[in-house]
């Protein structure tokens, strides 16, 4: 993972630094003292992985996440003061660090980095083709759009619900819905997409599909009448 | 201003030994995983970095710039974590950051000068046995 440190503190990246460099799968792109020049290496260069003091003058690390918009890499906040802590989870960031920082405190944080990180780049898909690619527990998996009775959105995650089992990525629903042929698949709810094929029955504001309660929102209702053709 | 000849000087009279009595080693220890050389590197950029700091603390103070205190307060927990101040001076820089009256601020910035300045002898004492 390419990595970029941000802090005001010499000493704390020199110590960030030495920690990234210890470890095998970082790759330090660049170290800056403030959020305006994180901003530019972050626009110019491919960073997959942020460690981002909170309190710096000028800009702090939560409002430079908060402006980052689509670029947004990974985030790790590592901060002196723990009152941050919320309002930096609020952010989907992977981790929230207390200084100073140890080793193996690091190491944790880099770890379940590492796993959103592979879970990311889930999907080696091609929309002409009947099946999708994911990354399951250190293999790529591929599934059959056909087998895929529905996906549900759980927070950063997406729960893939197949025929016999179910598949959790490290995705949003709208991200995975634009690799979902349109012709088999339709949203029926904020956090569901069903496979229309595998509906049940439908009764009220609900579906039963693979004996399992899918809920329709008034939103999406009346698309999915018209996608159903119903005699 | 303090300078590294007059931290020095203050070396020269203290008994060398391995159990300081201001800085705590363990953290760096930890941190370094035995690499000497960023256990210098390291120890060296406290120095420099504890001297401009506690100076620009002071400064601040005497021109009456109270909310320039607070952001270095602040930067100052990264600078002496490094050499184990955390016990020490964590309670006097959030005194800083948190301040409400002016006067109570020389207290703390003295407590904090002094501490910082003689955990730079131990700093420089330590330099040399690496």
């Amino acid at each position: 993972m390419n990595c970029l440190i941000v802090d005001d503190n010499k000493i704390a990246l020199s110590a960030l630094k030495h920690l990234v460099d210890m470890e095998e799968s970082l790759t330090l792109v660049g170290e800056c003292l403030n959020a305006t020049e994180a901003y530019q290496k972050i626009a110019n260069n491919k960073i997959d992985l942020l460690l981002l003091d909170v309190e710096m003058p000028g800009i702090t690390g939560l409002e430079l996440v908060d402006g980052l918009g689509q670029i947004k890499p990974l985030i790790i906040f590592i901060s002196s003061k723990k009152d941050y802590a919320a309002d930096a989870f609020d952010l989907n960031v992977v981790d929230f660090i207390l200084k100073p920082v140890t080793p193996a405190r690091f190491l944790k944080a880099i770890v379940k980095a590492r796993e959103i990180y592979k879970s990311r780049n889930l999907f080696i898909e091609n929309k002409k083709d009947e099946f999708i690619f994911i990354r399951d527990a250190g293999v790529i998996r591929r599934l059959k759009l056909s087998d895929i009775c529905y996906l549900e959105a759980k927070g950063d995650y997406v729960k893939i619900y197949d025929t016999d089992k179910i598949y959790t990525i490290h995705s949003s629903l709208k991200s995975v819905e634009d690799k979902l042929t349109p012709d088999l698949f339709s949203r029926v709810h904020r956090s569901f997409i069903i496979n229309v094929s595998k509906i049940d029955t439908i009764e009220g504001g609900t579906l039963i599909i693979n004996k399992s309660f899918v809920p329709v929102s008034d939103a999406y209702k009346s698309a999915l009448n018209k996608r159903m053709q119903i005699l | 201003m303090t300078t590294k000849s007059d931290l020095l000087k203050q070396k020269s009279a203290i008994n060398f030994t391995h159990n300081f009595r201001i800085i705590n080693l363990d953290y760096l220890m930890e941190l370094s995983m035995g690499d000497v050389k960023f256990q210098k590197e390291l120890t060296n950029q406290f120095i420099e970095l504890s001297i401009s700091e506690t100076d620009q603390l002071n400064l601040y103070f005497e021109t009456a710039e109270y909310h320039k205190i607070q952001p270095l307060a602040h930067s100052m927990l990264s600078t002496i974590y490094i050499m184990g101040l955390g016990p020490k001076l964590e309670s006097h820089l959030q005194e800083l950051k948190d301040y409400s009256q002016p006067d109570q601020l020389k207290r703390h910035i003295n407590i904090i000068s002094d501490v910082c300045r003689e955990a730079r002898v131990e700093a420089e004492i330590f330099l040399e046995t690496l």
